[in-house]
């Protein structure tokens, strides 16, 4: 008597697995004006991420006045980001927030500076941790 | 009764191990007599051999996931299908990639992200363009609304013993769905043939 026709019908192999990953990345952007409101937004995995600190530091300055200090704390900030003594963290915190920031210049002491204009480039920076 | 018959009884009662050797001759005259016939049924059964085996891609990611877009998995799987089967008792050999639960094909946190999001194509075998994972499985293998069938071979005299090899590319559609909170999301697809 032949088999069944139908003996190897249904016949299946082992299963074999494919992993899958997708990472969707977070972001952070800040963006400010002249009046002096910055705001700052984010969108990371709390999971990756402890804090977003925003720090304020300004560039090519140092030699137009070398002296140049903001109130707060002259804090060097996290990571590669910013020139010791020219920076200040600005916030860090953890939740989406915008941040209205005043910006107060305190002019060096004495001999002060002569009467004039003088320009600069304050840079913001966002920094999760 | 007769005086000879009576003699021969009364030899019969007295001494049975003669009566055993006079019985011989009759039994003789039986010879060639046949039982009826009984037949014993002979089968053996060579099972098929079915396997599936991944060299290279079992593992697949998207390390920048975009929202409103199609993202493409990185790499290809290479799936190579290997069978030794009676072609009078197959029909075809069919490869099946499914996930176990069609709603959740990939999640990471509360957000789960369904079969129909997925999106697979082997240009040597039946999805030449990419398809969703939303048909229904083959037999015992694979999900309803959470498969797709990758290849079907007709098994003849001439493949009953081969193999094959494809390439199994995968997409991530998640053009209008909703977008992706930051993270890691993760999933498990399933490979596995089956003859019919």
């Amino acid at each position: 008597m032949a088999p069944p026709t139908s003996a190897q019908i249904g016949l299946s192999s082992t299963s074999q697995s494919v992993r899958l990953s997708a990472v969707k990345q977070g972001w952070v952007t800040v963006s400010g004006s002249r009046s002096g409101a910055v705001a700052t937004s984010w969108n990371l995995d709390p999971e990756q991420t402890a804090a977003v600190t925003l720090v304020a530091q300004f560039a090519g300055m140092e030699g137009a006045i070398p002296a140049l200090q903001v109130p707060g704390r002259p804090t060097p900030p996290p990571g590669e980001a910013g020139i010791p003594g020219t920076a200040l963290v600005l916030f860090s915190q953890r939740i989406a927030a915008t941040n209205a920031l005043e910006i107060h210049l305190r002019l060096p002491a004495p001999p002060g500076l002569p009467p004039g204009t003088y320009t600069g480039t304050l840079n913001l920076v966002a920094i999760t941790q | 009764m007769t005086t000879s018959a009576r003699l021969r009884r009364s030899f019969v009662f007295l001494f049975p191990w003669a009566a055993l050797a006079l019985g011989t001759g009759a039994a003789a005259a039986q010879s060639g007599t046949a039982s009826p016939a009984r037949v014993v049924t002979l089968s053996a059964l060579r099972v098929g051999q079915l396997t599936v085996s991944l060299p290279a891609g079992a593992s697949r990611s998207i390390p920048a996931v975009s929202d409103n877009a199609v993202n493409t998995f990185t790499g290809t799987t290479t799936i190579v299908t290997q069978w030794n089967l009676n072609p009078g008792q197959t029909n075809t050999v069919n490869l099946i990639a499914y996930f176990s639960n069609p709603t959740i094909a990939m999640s990471g946190g509360a957000v789960q992200i369904p079969s129909s999001r997925i999106l697979g194509r082997v240009t040597t075998g039946l999805p030449i363009a990419f398809t969703a994972f939303t048909q229904n499985g083959i037999g015992a293998v694979g999900t309803a609304g959470g498969s797709l069938r990758l290849f079907a071979v007709n098994i003849t005299g001439t493949n009953k013993n081969s193999s094959r090899t494809d390439n199994l590319d995968l997409q991530l559609n998640l053009v209008g769905f909703p977008t992706l909170p930051p993270g890691t999301y993760s999933g498990t697809l399933n490979i596995r043939a089956i003859t019919q």
